[in-house]
C-alpha cells in the first residue's frame, strides 16, 4: 500500500514531464552508420536469459525498419493479438495480452477521418470498440440497412484468435441491444502472410478484409480482385450471396441474421440455379456428403489446397498429402518459408483452414 | 518514418524514466533523449534483433550520457549547486510528487534509481526490467525493496507521509 503510493507519485512526477521530441528528431537528418559504433554496440546476450521473443517475427518480409519496430514493442506493451474491424471505415487495432489497446488506427479514408481524435492508448478493448461502434451510427456508416461487418482477430495462436473473435463479437452484440435491428457480424480468426499484407498494403484495406477477399477469390474464381476491393463488406455479402457463395465456409456468420436481413426471397431460389456457376469444385457438396467423406469427388483439387496454403505462407511445399483424420479429408500440407516452418491443414471438403502452425 | 514514430510512442517515456535516472535532471534528459533517438534512427538498419531491444536503447542512451558528462567535464554525482538549481521541476504541480522525486534522485545510487522508477513508470514486471537492464532478478528485486524502504524512512524524517 504504501509502496504502491510512492510510485504512483513518482509516476505522477515523470508523468507531468512536458516531453516535446518526436517532430524535432524527425525533422532533423540522419546519416544512416555503416557499422556499429561504441555507443550502438549490441552486448552478447546470454542465451540462458533470452526469454522474450518478438511475438510477430514471422512478419519477416516487411522492411528491416519494420522489422526491428515489431520486435522493438516493449514487453508488456507488446501487441498480442491485432484486431481489425471493417464496416466501410477500415480500423486496425492493437491489443495487448491485457486486452488493452496499444494502438489504433484508420486505414482507409473513411478509417482515418474516424479515429483521428479518438483517445484510445491504455484503454479497455471494449471500450474503444463502444466508442468506435457509436462514432459509426453517428456519422452513418452503420444504420437500419447498412450494419455488416467484419471482425477478424490476428494472433499467432489461431485457438487464441478465436476465443478473442467470439469475445468481441459478444462487446458487438451488446452494443446493438439497445438498437432496433442487429449487425450482421463476420467473424474470421486469422494468420498473417507476405502476400496478404502486401496486396492489403497496395489497396489500403485490412489484412482481415484482404483475407476475407482473398477466400472469396478461392470460391468463387471468376470474382475479380479489383472489383471486390472496394465493396464495403456488406455488399461482399450481398454479391456472395447473389452468386450462391456459402459464406460460412470461409467466415463464422449467424445464418439466421444474414438470411432475415440481407437476403432477398428470391436471391434464395437462385442459389439452387446458381450451382453450375460457382467456379468451386465441391459443386454437389451437402451436409449427407459431409458425413459420407469418402467420395473424393467431393474434395477441392490439390491445386486449389495447394494455392490456399501457398497463399498463407509463401515459400516452397517440402510435403503434401491427402490425408484422413476422425471421418474427414485433411489436405496436410508443410511449407518452408523465410526460414520457418509451416504446418497447414485444410479441409479438403470446404477448403477452410483447420490449422496453421508456424515453427522456427 | 511511422515505424520510428510508433517506435518512440511506445518507449517515450520510459527512455525518459531511464534516462532521468542517470543525469537527474529534465533537461540534459531531453538532450540525451534526443540524440538517444538520432542515435536509433541512424543505427536502426544494423540493429540485429536478439529479443531484447529495449536493452539496446538503454545501453545507447547510457553511452551518450558518459559521454556527455566527459566532455562537460563533469561528474553525474556531483552535488554542485549548478545541479541543485536544474533539480526545480518547476512542471510538477503536486509539491508531494515533486519532493518524492527529488528525493529518489538524491538518496537513491544510480541502479536503484533506474530500477525503482522504471517500475513505478512503465508498469513493466521485475523480471523485465532486470532483463533488460542486464542484473540477475534476484539483485532487481532487493535493490527494489531496499531502495523503497530508504525512500519512506527518508520521506517521514522529512516530515512527509506516504501513506
Amino acid at each position: 500500500m504504501m509502496n504502491d503510493n510512492i510510485n504512483k507519485r513518482l509516476k505522477n512526477a515523470i508523468d507531468a514531464a512536458p516531453i516535446d521530441l518526436l517532430e524535432k528528431i524527425k525533422a532533423m537528418p540522419v546519416e544512416k552508420m555503416a557499422e556499429h559504433d561504441y555507443i550502438t554496440r549490441q552486448e552478447e546476450v546470454d542465451k540462458r536469459h533470452k526469454i522474450i521473443k518478438p511475438a510477430l517475427s514471422l512478419v519477416a518480409a516487411a522492411a528491416v525498419f519494420l522489422i526491428a519496430y515489431l520486435g522493438w514493442y516493449m514487453p508488456y506493451m507488446k501487441p498480442d493479438s491485432i484486431v481489425y474491424l471493417d464496416v466501410n471505415p477500415s480500423i486496425e487495432m492493437a491489443i495487448s495480452r491485457r486486452e488493452k489497446v496499444v494502438e489504433l488506427a484508420g486505414l482507409n479514408k473513411e478509417g482515418k477521418e474516424l479515429v483521428d481524435d479518438m483517445d484510445y492508448k491504455g484503454k479497455d478493448i471494449n471500450m474503444v470498440l463502444n466508442d468506435l461502434l457509436d462514432k459509426m451510427l453517428k456519422e452513418g456508416y452503420i444504420d437500419k440497412d447498412r450494419h455488416a461487418m467484419l471482425v477478424s482477430v490476428l494472433n499467432e495462436n489461431i485457438d487464441k484468435g478465436k476465443s478473442q473473435v467470439h469475445k468481441l463479437n459478444e462487446i458487438i452484440r451488446d452494443f446493438f441491444k439497445e438498437e432496433e435491428f442487429k449487425p450482421v457480424v463476420l467473424r474470421q480468426s486469422i494468420v498473417t502472410t507476405g502476400t496478404i499484407e502486401e496486396y492489403a498494403k497496395k489497396y489500403n484495406i485490412s489484412i482481415g478484409k484482404m483475407t476475407f477477399i482473398k477466400n472469396l477469390l478461392i470460391l468463387n474464381p471468376d470474382f475479380e480482385l479489383e472489383e471486390l476491393i472496394d465493396l464495403s463488406i456488406e455488399e461482399l455479402i450481398r454479391i456472395s450471396r447473389d452468386t450462391g457463395l456459402d459464406l460460412s465456409k470461409i467466415v463464422d456468420i449467424d445464418d439466421d441474421l444474414i438470411e432475415d436481413d440481407l437476403d432477398d426471397p428470391d436471391d434464395i431460389d437462385d442459389v439452387e440455379d446458381r450451382d453450375d456457376d460457382r467456379g468451386y469444385e465441391d459443386d454437389d457438396w451437402d451436409d449427407d456428403d459431409y458425413k459420407k467423406y469418402g467420395n473424393k469427388s467431393n474434395i477441392i483439387s490439390a491445386e486449389k489446397a495447394k494455392s490456399i496454403a501457398l497463399g498463407l505462407a509463401n515459400g516452397k511445399i517440402t510435403d503434401f498429402e491427402l490425408d484422413e483424420d476422425d471421418g474427414r479429408l485433411i489436405y496436410k500440407v508443410e511449407i518452408k518459408a523465410k526460414g520457418l516452418e509451416h504446418e497447414i491443414e485444410i479441409d479438403a471438403h470446404t477448403g477452410k483452414v483447420l490449422e496453421h502452425e508456424i515453427d522456427d | 518514418m511511422e515505424a520510428f514514430e510508433k517506435l518512440y510512442n511506445i518507449t517515450e517515456r520510459t527512455m525518459y524514466a531511464y534516462i532521468m535516472s542517470i543525469v537527474k535532471n529534465h533537461e540534459d534528459t531531453l538532450d540525451i533523449m534526443q540524440e538517444t533517438y538520432l542515435k536509433i534512427r541512424s543505427a536502426a538498419h544494423l540493429y540485429k534483433p536478439m529479443g531484447k531491444p529495449l536493452s539496446w536503447m538503454f545501453t545507447i542512451a547510457k553511452n551518450i550520457a558518459r559521454n556527455k558528462f566527459k566532455l562537460e567535464n563533469r561528474t553525474i554525482d556531483s552535488n554542485d549547486l549548478d545541479l541543485e538549481n536544474k533539480m526545480e521541476f518547476s512542471y510538477i504541480q503536486d509539491p508531494i510528487d515533486k519532493m518524492v522525486l527529488k528525493s529518489a534522485l538524491t538518496i537513491l545510487s544510480e541502479e536503484e534509481r533506474k530500477i525503482v522508477l522504471l517500475y513505478a513508470v512503465t508498469g513493466m514486471k521485475h523480471r523485465e526490467i532486470a532483463s533488460n537492464l542486464g542484473i540477475p532478478l534476484s539483485t532487481a528485486l532487493s535493490k527494489y525493496r531496499r531502495a523503497l524502504k530508504k525512500l519512506r524512512v527518508h520521506l517521514s524524517n522529512q516530515g512527509v507521509n506516504v501513506k
